[in-house]
């Protein structure tokens, strides 16, 4: 087999195929990876879950927890404590009780530097955690169950009854001897934030841009941390335990773990959903792929996004596996007001003892993973393969341009050495002039030329990256608000932007435009694979999304054609893309309103959402940020531009048809 | 005269029994004698380590009890054990070993000689030990030191697969290696008859390659097939026992070193019913018929006992000279001159 520049490699089999069908058959491919991906939720075509790692024992031994009244107690103390403090932890009382139950107490103060608008914001805030010391063992490992602690001012449902469940279990483990590894209570201020400063802490590392969190310093430690569990009960009588497992960047904690924590509800009791539904069998195929699909979808939804769900998403960057147990209260039935707290210690309690009998980190099991179901999941040898179809379509159509280019030129070169010879012979002696022009002007593959336009694409994207904070500052100074300095920033500089093809001076130059087109195809379709690989979900979206438009898009004689490709293609741009999202969601949300109400609504929540992806990406380093301005946006620049370039020459067809 | 003729009639009756019984007694003498074996060792090996395989730990301690029960002495046991699960800080019963879920039995009890522990489990180690090439320094409590006339138990258990026996974590002992290490042991002529018994998984692969003699081999499962454990004590929070020992137990309990229950017997006490694996046999090597051969063979331990067919005289002799007392010496205490100067 040849290679690709090799003359020979034009005559062979394959690459003729490639050359005649190659958009059909990418078209297929774009087909298939996307109902590859649809059939992964059908049952039979995915796998039930099990656990692999058989340190954990999971669920062997029996419950002894049984002190159910001092969880009551504690809640109620709480509940009292809380109307004190309207905007804080009610320190002196959690670090009381932590000490009385006889862990090693602490707490943590951090900063956060406010990185957009005007200089110097600063938000202060401070964690509160205990260690209980495993009596008989060394303190190298240890195990972390936290809860963000929501003071009554905070919109989201309260975590009172977390806390005190915490406090009862931490209590009853204090008095076992069985204990191999540190276990440490944490209760964090600012939802995520308080989490991944103590985590920067622990580990005494910046995750996110540098001077933007102050992580401040922990004077006591518990070696390495092998998993954590995250509380959000909302209720003291718990109805439903919802399981959240993805975290930053679309990270997701061992199947095995996962695997436990439903395990352990059941064994308690407790019904547990994901995503808040539960496992349904209509006993009807169709009925049950929709069923699974639209669990499969929400997952996918979320993990997309790269934010993390709760807080155990933090963890994951860290090598710790993480989940998050929502307890959603059972508003229906209120019976008993004295709620289930012994099952809900029952189930922390099997679900510590079994992490307790680990042996080393979580390393079995599937760390990549859909799930359609909490009972079910698809790994990523199951779903890898749609992508790689999705994007193989991409590939496969620059492969088809590069050879038809190599063959157009080929063709030409011989054709105008032909002319050349019998320019005296007067063999269609208009259409050889024709010819010799377009050599004059198309022959020249100029690589400076593409390379700068990607250079420069590529730069704006950095920029466009690095801007929110210079952009802030400028909108401060006219006392714009952030969110309107940034969204207004970006759709300037999106404006800006759609001039870009008057400076590309190739855009006349089929060769080099084709050039460009391949190198742009190869590279998207390069970073949807290496995307998918660690976030799958926002890869097979962005692929799902791109794709079939990349496929339509070609430079077109055509000006209606021209004009509805060009009209897409400001249609997918991210930010039109953002809006556009948001604007459907709103719509959805709040049915009732006028149009106008809905745009100001929903024009707002884009800004947030913007805002929130900044700071996200600059405190957490949540990546969809930066791939969306450094890869996505430059890309969307460089087809911005093909699509105003010289089409392929009519006379190729004559060229080429004379050589068949 | 008919009450004498009942009399007759008794004495006469009791008179065969008693000749009868005579007569079966000497066969049994002779029985006696024709056990070759002099002693009796076992060798005990839990190959696995890690808290989740406490039941291979509570496996061997338990066979180990056994053996100890029924007269092996501690200095003719070789225990090894690859994991301390009495002091695992995961342990709510600290400084114990349970083999069932009622807690009945401390197997880890207080006179426990583990001769291997830990790390030094290893294949070489094991080998060594079997085929007595160990260093010279190593203590006797180290060492296999059987001879010709020795009748083995070798008990392994942990983690099998098809043609090895996985130690520790770390490394493997294959079947050839075995069977190569049986074949050295026969032609040092460091055992009479070895009963090899092995609770894995796919535990008949390791006895397959063995082409040594005297040696009767069982397995606790087939090979591609797994050995299940028996049961959980929820109070622990770990698998306790595995099935095959279990049962093996269970039979052993009901044994004293009198006991007339035979090999063939306890080759028969895991039905696949109970077992749910296949208990596999290997006697093609073993000259002799399993149910001729008492269980206490290889699980209990006969004394080196020599009897003599007729006294001599010179056996009293001695033994009268032997009993001599020796009269005590009114002057107990007397001057003792200092050392002599050989210089003068």
């Amino acid at each position: 087999m040849g290679i690709l520049t090799d003359p020979s490699a034009g005559q062979g089999k394959i690459t003729k195929i490639i050359i005649k069908y190659y958009s059909k058959i990418s078209v297929l491919m774009y087909v298939g990876g996307v109902m590859w991906f649809f059939l992964l939720a059908y049952s039979p075509l995915n796998a039930g879950t099990y656990f692999s790692e058989n340190a954990l024992l999971p669920g062997l031994v029996k419950s002894e927890f049984r002190d159910e009244s001092s969880a009551r107690q504690y809640f109620d103390e709480l509940q009292d404590e809380m109307k004190l403090y309207e905007n804080s932890i009610p320190y002196p009382w959690i670090l009381a009780k932590f000490q009385q139950i006889g862990l090693d107490t602490y707490t943590h103060n951090f900063t956060l530097n406010y990185p957009l608008g005007k200089a110097n914001i600063k938000y202060a805030g401070k964690n509160v955690y205990g260690i209980l010391r495993a009596a008989r063992a060394g303190s190298t490992e240890s195990l972390v169950m936290s809860v963000p602690y929501r003071p009554p001012s905070n919109i989201h449902p309260s975590t009172a009854s977390s806390i005190a469940i915490m406090l009862a279990f931490a209590k009853h483990a204090n008095r076992q001897k069985y204990w191999s590894k540190d276990i440490i209570f944490l209760i964090t201020e600012h939802e995520q934030l308080g989490v991944q400063a103590w985590l920067e802490a622990y580990y005494n590392v910046v995750c996110g841009h540098r001077g933007v969190l102050d992580h401040g310093d922990l004077r006591g430690r518990g070696g390495a941390i092998q998993a954590a569990i995250n509380l959000e009960f909302h209720d003291v009588n718990i109805a439903k335990m919802d399981i959240k497992v993805e975290g930053l960047n679309g990270q997701l904690p061992n199947l095995d773990l996962f695997n436990l924590a439903t395990r352990m509800c059941s064994k308690e009791g407790i019904i547990h959903t994901f995503k808040g539904r539960e496992n349904r069998s209509y006993r009807q195929g169709l009925k049950d792929w929709s069923y699974a699909f639209e669990t499969m979808m929400y997952m996918v939804f979320t993990q997309a996004t790269g934010i993390p769900n709760g807080n155990h998403g933090l963890f994951h960057r860290f090598g710790i596996q993480a989940l998050t147990l929502e307890g959603i209260s059972d508003k229906k039935s209120h019976y008993s007001n004295h709620g289930n707290l012994l099952s809900t210690g029952r189930v922390l309690e099997s679900i510590f003892r079994s992490l307790n009998n680990l042996l080393e980190r979580f390393h079995q099991s599937y760390f990549f993973y859909l799930l359609p179901s909490s009972d079910r999941f698809v790994s990523i040898g199951l779903y890898i393969p749609s992508i790689c179809l999705i994007a193989g379509a991409l590939f496969l159509k620059a492969c088809g341009k590069w050879f038809r280019l190599y063959q157009y030129l080929v063709n030409l070169s011989e054709h105008g050495n032909n002319s050349d010879h019998s320019h005296a012979e007067d063999v269609e002696l208009t259409s050889d002039l024709a010819i010799q022009e377009n050599v004059n002007t198309n022959a020249d593959i100029n690589l400076m030329q593409i390379f700068g336009v990607l250079f420069f694409t590529h730069a704006v994207g950095i920029i466009i990256m690095n801007s929110p904070k210079v952009i802030t500052r400028i909108g401060a100074e006219y006392n714009l608000n952030t969110e309107t300095s940034v969204y207004g920033g970006f759709a300037l500089m999106f404006a800006i932007l759609l001039f870009t093809p008057l400076f590309v001076r190739i855009k006349s130059c089929y060769n080099s435009m084709t050039v460009l087109h391949v190198i742009s195809l190869l590279e998207l379709g390069t970073v949807l694979i290496c995307l998918s690989m660690y976030n799958f979900s926002l890869g097979m979206l962005l692929g799902t999304i791109y794709v079939p438009m990349l496929l339509f898009i070609e430079p077109r004689y055509c000006r209606i054609l021209s004009c509805i490709q060009k009209f897409i293609w400001i249609i997918t741009h991210p930010l039109v893309v953002l809006t556009f999202i948001v604007f459907i969601f709103t719509y959805i949300n709040f049915p009732g309103e006028t149009f106008k109400e809905n745009f100001g609504r929903s024009l707002a929540a884009t800004e947030h959402a913007l805002i929130f992806s900044i700071v996200d990406f600059m405190i957490y380093s949540n990546w969809l940020y930066g791939v969306v301005c450094c890869v996505i946006v430059p890309n969307w620049l460089c087809f911005w531009s093909i699509l105003f370039s010289a089409p392929k020459p009519k006379t190729d067809s004559n060229v080429t048809k004379k050589d068949n | 005269m008919n009450k004498r003729n009942y009399f007759v009639f008794h004495v006469i009756f009791f008179a065969i029994i008693i000749v009868c019984h005579c007569e079966n007694y000497t066969d049994k003498i002779d029985d006696f004698f024709q056990n070759k074996h002099t002693n009796n060792w076992a060798v005990l090996v839990d190959t696995s380590r890690f808290w989740f395989n406490y039941r291979h730990v509570s496996n061997v301690l338990s066979i180990y009890r056994s053996v100890k029960r029924l007269g092996i002495p501690d200095s003719q046991i070789i225990l090894m054990i690859a994991d301390d699960m009495s002091c695992n800080p995961r342990n709510p019963r600290p400084a114990t070993v349970f083999n069932n879920a009622n807690q009945h039995i401390n197997v880890y009890g207080d006179d426990v000689e583990v001769d291997y522990r830990g790390y030094e489990v290893t294949v070489e180690n094991f080998v060594r030990l079997l085929t007595g090439r160990l260093p010279p320094d190593t203590p006797r409590s180290k060492q296999l030191l059987t001879d010709e006339g020795s009748n083995i138990l070798v008990y392994l258990t942990g983690h099998g697969g098809d043609g090895f026996l996985k130690f520790q974590d770390s490394e493997e002992i294959t079947s050839q290696e075995m069977a190569d290490a049986l074949e050295q042991m026969w032609q040092k002529q460091r055992y009479h008859e070895l009963f090899f018994m092995i609770d894995t998984c796919q535990a008949a692969s390791m006895y397959e390659r063995f082409y040594s003699p005297n040696i009767l081999a069982v397995a606790s499962s087939l090979v591609g097939e797994d050995s299940l454990s028996h049961h959980v004590d929820p109070a622990i929070g770990v698998y306790i026992i595995d099935r095959y020992t279990y049962y093996a137990l269970d039979f052993l309990e009901n044994v004293d070193p009198f006991s007339k229950k035979t090999i063939g017997e306890f080759l028969t006490v895991c039905p696949k019913r109970v077992c749910i694996s296949t208990v596999g046999i290997r006697k093609d090597l073993f000259g002799r018929n399993p149910y001729d051969v008492p269980v206490t063979d290889f699980f209990g331990s006969v004394r080196p006992i020599k009897l003599l067919s007729n006294t001599s005289s010179d056996t009293n002799l001695l033994i009268s000279t032997t009993k001599k007392v020796v009269p005590r010496s009114k002057s107990q205490y007397r001057y003792v001159p200092p050392l002599i100067s050989f210089k003068k």
